[in-house]
């Protein structure tokens, strides 16, 4: 039985046949990471459960898994052992999956490359000398490669999109208060959100049909219906997007030409395309690095190595600067002019939004810049993680819907992502639109397997 | 936005409000890239802000529970303290602070 990059629907239809075993496929993907892993280091810690049904998932390591290490690829995290499963894995492994191993991540979720994981680096898979992108580098990387399936990841700004757009899989951001964040390791908490790497759109559905839906044990997990994504996914829908300049300047053309090239497939399909103008990214960059630096130092402050974890001085230079950032924007006297004018911005973003929101469906944009950076280029930028994800931080800010799509290669072979994103709390529509997308350009994601056979 | 400009000293006294030992080098090196991030973060000064509600990241209300005991997510002892360096009998131990 040949299984390579099957989804998750391809695997749950096999099984049904039972032209598969659950177990041959746990055994099936441990092999695969055994082989692949050393060269790619997606996993933090991999695991030997004895939960062998359902569908093997990777997990970001910032996920708390009873009884299983959970280090949010940190020194500090390195021996924890959460007594406790957080919701979303509650739910999955309520669905039948299980956890086939923790994935490498930039610690603390601080950063765009995984580079600031305790633990070492995430390799491309289209390129070993280049990153996977961050902080969900491992879940992206672990799903190009086929190492998992799918996997689950996390994201405050970019951190699901980037690393998918970079790795060249499906990276889906729902609304923040879709998903419960309780379990999860604090970054920014009025930005933190679960979601989904997966190889393509009705997988992301399907997951997302999983995690979804209203959680006692957190209060902005909301109690509105959740409805049905898979169904919602093959119907034939027309919709209004809006291209707007702000999210191309500064982009690399390979990067532009690939989403024009979409673009053009959405016209030709019958959807229609408009210019709207938006707030300049540049400004969400300022607004999200003001306001996520101070939740870090709040968040960061209860490592203290008393109940768990080890103390402060084991914190690495990237959340040391976070964490002295953040205080110093909630400083007397600074708080009016950083903290204060920010979350006054954000609300300004909120609203430049729901205008645009009146006139189109969905906005379409690069998901970022660049496409993979080599490995140590991250040295060049001060706050690297926010430049690289600037395209990403406007529905960040807002808490809006946005799913990083791979849509072709660049002239170096790497994969170039566009992101769209759409209303609060309309996953189910953003869904319906990539799931077209995807329909209409066919990007290749098993030419790469070709080195992970 | 008053544009403001990080000192070595400035840098100490968030390091020890945040609990962090920096060594000389880190002082010198956060200096100058906390001073960068700030220089970018005066491009808010661009944006006017009348008319705001202030406000929220999203919608509607927050989701609250009963707040009552719940049995089966209470810990027992062994797993409280199963994630600790350093106890003593049934108490976490920790440095003097008087």
């Amino acid at each position: 039985m040949k299984l390579l990059g099957k989804t998750i629907s391809d695997l749950l239809e096999l099984i049904k046949k039972k032209e598969v075993s659950e177990h041959e496929l746990f055994e099936y993907f441990k092999k695969r990471i055994e082989k692949h892993d050393p060269a790619l280091n997606c996993f933090v810690k991999k695991t030997d459960t004895e939960r062998v049904s359902g569908i093997p998932l990777a997990i970001k390591d910032n996920f708390c898994t009873k009884g299983l290490p959970t280090t949010a690829s940190s020194k500090i995290l390195e021996e924890f052992i959460p007594p406790y499963d957080a919701t979303v894995i509650k739910k999955l492994k309520e669905a039948s999956y299980s956890v086939i191993g923790k994935t490498n991540m930039d610690a603390w979720a601080h950063g765009s490359s995984t580079e600031t994981s305790d633990f070492g680096p995430t390799k491309n898979p289209y390129d070993l000398s280049r990153v996977a992108g961050g902080s969900s580098g491992g879940s992206a990387a672990a799903v190009a490669a086929y190492l998992t399936p799918a996997a689950i990841g996390s994201e405050t700004a970019g951190s699901i999109r980037q690393p998918a757009a970079w790795s060249g899989v499906v990276g889906l951001k729902p609304t923040y208060g879709r998903v419960s964040r309780y379990g999860l390791i604090a970054m920014a908490s009025s930005f933190d959100c679960p979601g989904t790497l997966t190889r393509d759109v009705s997988d992301a559905a399907l997951i997302l049909q999983i995690l979804a839906g209203v959680d006692k044990y957190d209060a902005t997990a909301e109690a509105r219906s959740v409805p049905d994504y898979l169904i919602n996914l093959k119907q034939n829908k027309k919709f209004t997007i809006g291209l707007s300049e702000e999210y191309f300047e500064n982009v690399d053309d390979e990067v532009v030409s690939g989403v024009h090239q979409c673009i053009d497939t959405l016209k030709k399909a019958g959807h229609e395309v408009k210019k709207i103008k938006l707030l300049n990214p540049k400004y969400a960059l300022s607004v999200y690095t003001i306001i996520q630096r101070a939740e870090v130092s709040s968040n960061l402050a209860r490592y203290d190595g008393v109940r768990f974890g080890l103390e402060r001085s084991f914190f690495g230079e990237e959340a040391k600067k976070r964490i002295m950032l953040g205080a110093f924007t909630l400083l007397h006297g600074y708080y009016d002019v950083y903290y204060k004018k920010a979350q006054e911005i954000r609300q300004k973003f909120k609203q430049d939004f729901q205008d645009a929101f009146k006139n189109v469906d969905f906005i379409i944009a690069p998901t970022t810049p660049t496409t993979a950076l080599k490995l140590g280029e991250f040295e060049k930028y001060p706050f690297f993680g926010e430049v690289m994800d600037i395209l990403a931080e406007p529905a960040s800010i807002a808490g809006l819907p946005a799913i990083n799509l791979p849509v072709s290669l660049d002239g170096k072979g790497l994969p170039v992502g566009i992101q769209i994103m759409g209303k609060w709390f309309d996953e189910e529509n953003l869904l319906n639109l990539a799931y077209q997308i995807e329909d209409e350009n066919h990007f290749d994601m098993l030419k790469v397997l070709k080195n992970y056979e | 936005m008053r544009k403001k400009r990080l000192t070595a000293e400035d840098i100490l006294h968030l390091s020890s409000l945040s609990k962090l030992q920096l060594s000389k080098s880190e002082v010198r090196k956060f200096q100058t890239q906390l001073g960068e991030t700030l220089d970018y973060m005066e491009n808010l000064a661009e944006i006017k802000v009348d008319n705001l509600v202030e406000d929220l990241t999203k919608n509607t209300e927050n989701n609250l529970r009963e707040d009552s005991i719940e049995k089966d997510r209470l810990l027992n002892v062994a797993d409280v303290f199963k994630n600790s360096k350093k106890k003593k009998s049934e108490y976490f131990a920790i440095k003097r602070i008087l």
